[in-house]
């Protein structure tokens, strides 16, 4: 198992999904390892985000 | 049970009916040895990888010519370039040469494993195979305790060619992590080949490709699974999730937020732990938490040992981005105490 942790967070509805590609940017931007959104605009959505743990691969 | 000529069973037993022959007739049969035939001819295409267009020694050679000076003959190259253009090709170069190599010497190294394996995995289909025909062929009251007995002792020839349960369960998990870890490492090298030769010297990333390395061993991986134990701990007592406002995906806050990860990426060593240790605005629960995780379950306030000084700088500004993408307010105000703070520090 890789020593990472998940990060989760709820986006209200009438977010767009430009918004949400943003947010995954920014978030790989500050060395993520993988970001990604499911939902829809309507209902919201929900981002997924996973980060390596410190001092461990 | 062993089987002798003087005592060896009778299948059915004394009583059996029909034309029923005997175990050891049967074992010593040719019907035996056919049953096997196909396992043991199978055994080339039962590896489970293909066959590679070229010998991977000979890729492995021709990349350890080119790529694999020893690191301060390259480190030496790589200082007479004067140009940033010739840098950053020369450390790009050196890099991917060296992660293919990696990469080939690590498919060899998978492969002996599942080699390893599947020997075992084909010693215990021909037990079963036998049992199976000889549970086929032997009827009677008697067939059952016969072949228990001689399961039992295949049972045993199995452990004894497997030595241990090793191949059997815990190396495809450790397989499995290392290839996780391998990919975690490898993203953080693609990413610093992004950046210039400045913010990723080659020194570096041949620093990472040591980790590369590292990711890939066994010793690697096992020391993961003790880490990640804590780590797990720590999982379970924190729920890492948050709603998020309307306020937080707004386009300008989003524009000042990649601003602000510019700005930490710019900042000079140091700077960002000496930020972490007294942020300009309040971190948030969710954000904490998220840190702390990150932190193998130590708080931001005690981490000195794991982000302070010029070697943890990397990890500090890994931090400090997280806490930058992550916290809730993206107020003016809060975005203002924020740049002023990176702002003061940067030479």
């Amino acid at each position: 198992m890789p020593a990472t942790i998940d990060t989760k967070e709820l986006f209200p509805p009438g977010t767009t999904e430009s918004r949400m590609k943003k947010e995954v940017d920014l978030r790989m931007k500050a060395c993520a390892i993988r970001s990604h959104y499911t939902g829809d605009k309507t209902n919201g959505w929900v981002l997924v985000t996973t980060w390596n743990v410190i001092g461990q691969q | 049970m062993r089987l002798t000529r003087d005592k060896r069973p009778r299948l059915g037993g004394t009583h059996a009916q029909g034309t029923n022959g005997n175990l050891w007739d049967w074992l010593k049969s040719p019907g035996l040895f056919l049953l096997i035939l196909p396992l043991l001819a199978g055994c080339n295409s039962i590896e489970g990888f293909p066959d590679r267009p070229e010998k991977e020694s000979t890729a492995l050679e021709s990349l350890r010519e080119k790529y694999f000076l020893p690191a301060i003959d390259v480190l030496d190259v790589y200082e007479t370039k004067a140009e940033e253009a010739e840098k950053r090709n020369y450390r790009d170069k050196v890099i991917h040469g060296r992660l293919l190599a990696l990469d080939l010497q690590y498919a060899i190294f998978k492969k002996a494993i599942y080699k390893e394996k599947t020997i075992s995995d084909m010693s215990h289909s021909i037990s079963g195979v036998v049992l199976g025909a000889a549970g086929a062929v032997v009827p009677g009251a008697d067939a059952s305790r016969i072949l228990s007995a001689l399961s039992g002792g295949l049972a045993g020839s199995q452990t004894a060619i497997n030595k241990t349960l090793f191949y059997e369960r815990t190396m495809p998990a450790l397989l499995a992590l290392m290839d996780a870890q391998r990919d975690t490492v490898r993203a953080e090298i693609m990413k610093g080949l992004a950046q210039d030769t400045s913010r990723y010297p080659l020194g570096s990333a041949l620093s990472d490709l040591e980790r590369y390395l590292q990711a890939g061993s066994i010793p690697g991986a096992l020391a993961t699974v003790t880490a990640t134990a804590g780590e797990k701990s720590v999982k379970a007592e924190t729920q890492l999730e948050t709603i998020r406002t309307k306020e937080f995906v707004d386009t300008k806050a989003q524009r000042d937020v990649d601003e602000m990860l510019d700005m930490a990426d710019s900042l000079p060593a140091g700077a960002a732990w000496d930020i972490l240790e007294k942020p300009p605005a309040e971190i948030d629960a969710f954000t904490s938490m998220a840190v702390r995780g990150r932190l193998g379950g130590k708080d931001l306030r005690n981490a000195q040992d794991l982000l302070s000084g010029e070697a943890k700088d990397k990890d500090a500004k890994a931090i400090l981005k997280m806490v930058l993408a992550l916290t809730g307010d993206r107020s003016p105000e809060s975005i203002s105490a924020w740049k002023a703070a990176m702002q003061s520090r940067m030479k």
